[in-house]
């Protein structure tokens, strides 16, 4: 028996590739648990881009049975944070922290936490808003363009804290300055959006809801597992995809469970991820009529 | 009733961006419901859907209760957003949102069909 697995992903910036490399661990990890493994081996992991970033963030803060190993801890994975985030919560620093990436074409891997105390609201607002300004600091875009990053960020985290009942959500940005486009990562390793509505206590009727892909079918469709407001549709995952596919011509990925959705295409992604993760790829190739409102129903 | 005001400055609360339903939850069920209220947004230059959803539920109640509130000093891309989140709560119409379903028959397939996709 192998007690370590050996982390062999795709050390392209292209997305299917990274989803490829994804899929294919989830299945080793599955093996590798079911066989008694304990460490995640990380010698030839050289290169963390935001997607690969934040999902194994999570695997690691999920399975705490598993120890990261022979992680290079200086330079490029010290200066992203990578593999648990830097840590608001535990950082009072954080915001200085932060600006030092102004000059950077990326900002680190950020923890968020997702509990309703006041210290948690607090910090998780000053991290988005933060987040928000270094990107715009990074990518000299124009408002129009931020207005609609912020609210992909703003609408994809708040999905986290209402209903991945995680106790920490994550995020991750790089900036490909001369390829043109920026990838922004949010994710958690919550209880996804299947047991989600699996969950729902409310008075809507979602029994019919009973595969992941069924899931993530509903929630791009809005239909919202809040308790509270029970009539209101939600239009986060929605609109959001909306303006990023339509208005910025992006690609817009998320998963949960077995369901992969690529921009308005959903299929089964052979594996399983336990949480949510949502990805967005924005091109910055600035279109000056560009306006979120025009997406907002 | 009382008139006495409560002035709600949201930039004490927050750095110029309203990003969370459950943080507007939080400062209005503070808020004493005895005396008009100003919610005054200065240096906000956005504003969540989800979190303008949860104010327009608080000011629809407010309403209701004949409790009187002024919304002051909103820059024009909150107030479109405003404008936008409280048409789209008195609609009972949506649109539809297409899903297109793909179907592979083997994890190769489906390898193949990432590995062609642009960027």
């Amino acid at each position: 028996m192998r007690n370590e697995l050996v982390i062999n992903t795709t050390t392209k910036d292209h997305l299917g590739s990274q989803l490829t490399s994804i899929r294919v661990f989830l299945n080793q990890l599955e093996t590798h648990i079911e066989n008694g493994g304990r460490t995640l081996n990380f010698y030839k992991y050289r290169w963390s881009p935001p997607l690969l970033s934040v999902f194994f963030a999570n695997i690691i803060e999920r399975y705490t049975q598993i120890e990261p190993a022979k992680i290079n801890s200086h330079g490029y994975f010290k200066y992203i944070h990578f593999p648990y985030g830097l840590q608001p919560l535990k950082n009072n620093n954080w915001k200085e922290v932060l600006n030092t990436y102004r000059s950077k074409s990326y900002i680190p891997l950020i923890r968020f936490p997702n509990n309703y105390t006041e210290e948690a609201r607090g910090i998780r607002e000053d991290i988005i808003s933060h987040t928000g300004r270094l990107i715009k600091e990074i990518s000299s875009l124009p408002v129009n363009y931020i207005n609609g990053i912020s609210y992909l960020l703003g609408e994809l985290t708040d999905n986290i804290v209402e209903h991945s009942n995680a106790n920490n959500g994550w995020i991750s940005f790089q900036y490909y300055r001369q390829k043109g486009y920026l990838d922004i990562c949010i994710g958690d390793s919550g209880m996804g959006l299947l047991s989600s509505y699996k969950n729902y206590s409310g008075t809507k009727d979602y029994s019919h809801i009973n595969t992941p892909i069924d899931a993530l079918k509903n929630a791009i469709k809005g239909e919202s597992t809040k308790k509270r407001n029970t009539n209101e549709r939600g239009y986060g995952i929605h609109t959001s995809r909306a303006i990023l596919t339509k208005g910025f011509g992006g690609k817009f990925v998320m998963f949960s469970g077995n369901a992969l959705l690529i921009n308005d295409e959903l299929m089964n992604f052979y594996c399983n991820y336990n949480g949510t993760i949502a990805f967005f790829r924005l091109p910055c190739k600035v279109n000056s009529s560009f306006s979120i409102y025009n997406f907002l129903e | 009733m009382s008139h006495n005001k409560q002035h709600i400055i949201l930039n004490k609360y927050f750095e110029n961006q309203i990003n969370f339903r459950s943080s507007l939850s939080f400062l209005i069920n503070d808020i004493d419901q005895n005396s008009e209220i100003i919610f005054d947004f200065n240096d906000i230059e956005f504003i969540s859907r989800a979190a303008l959803h949860e104010l327009i539920s608080y000011l629809r109640k407010l309403d209701a209760n004949q409790i009187e509130y002024e919304l002051i000093h909103l820059n024009p891309d909150v107030k479109l957003m405003l404008d936008k989140v409280e048409q789209s709560m008195d609609k009972n119409t949506k649109s539809n949102t297409y899903v297109r379903k793909l179907h592979f028959n083997s994890h190769e397939d489906l390898n193949h069909y990432l590995e062609s996709m642009e960027a």
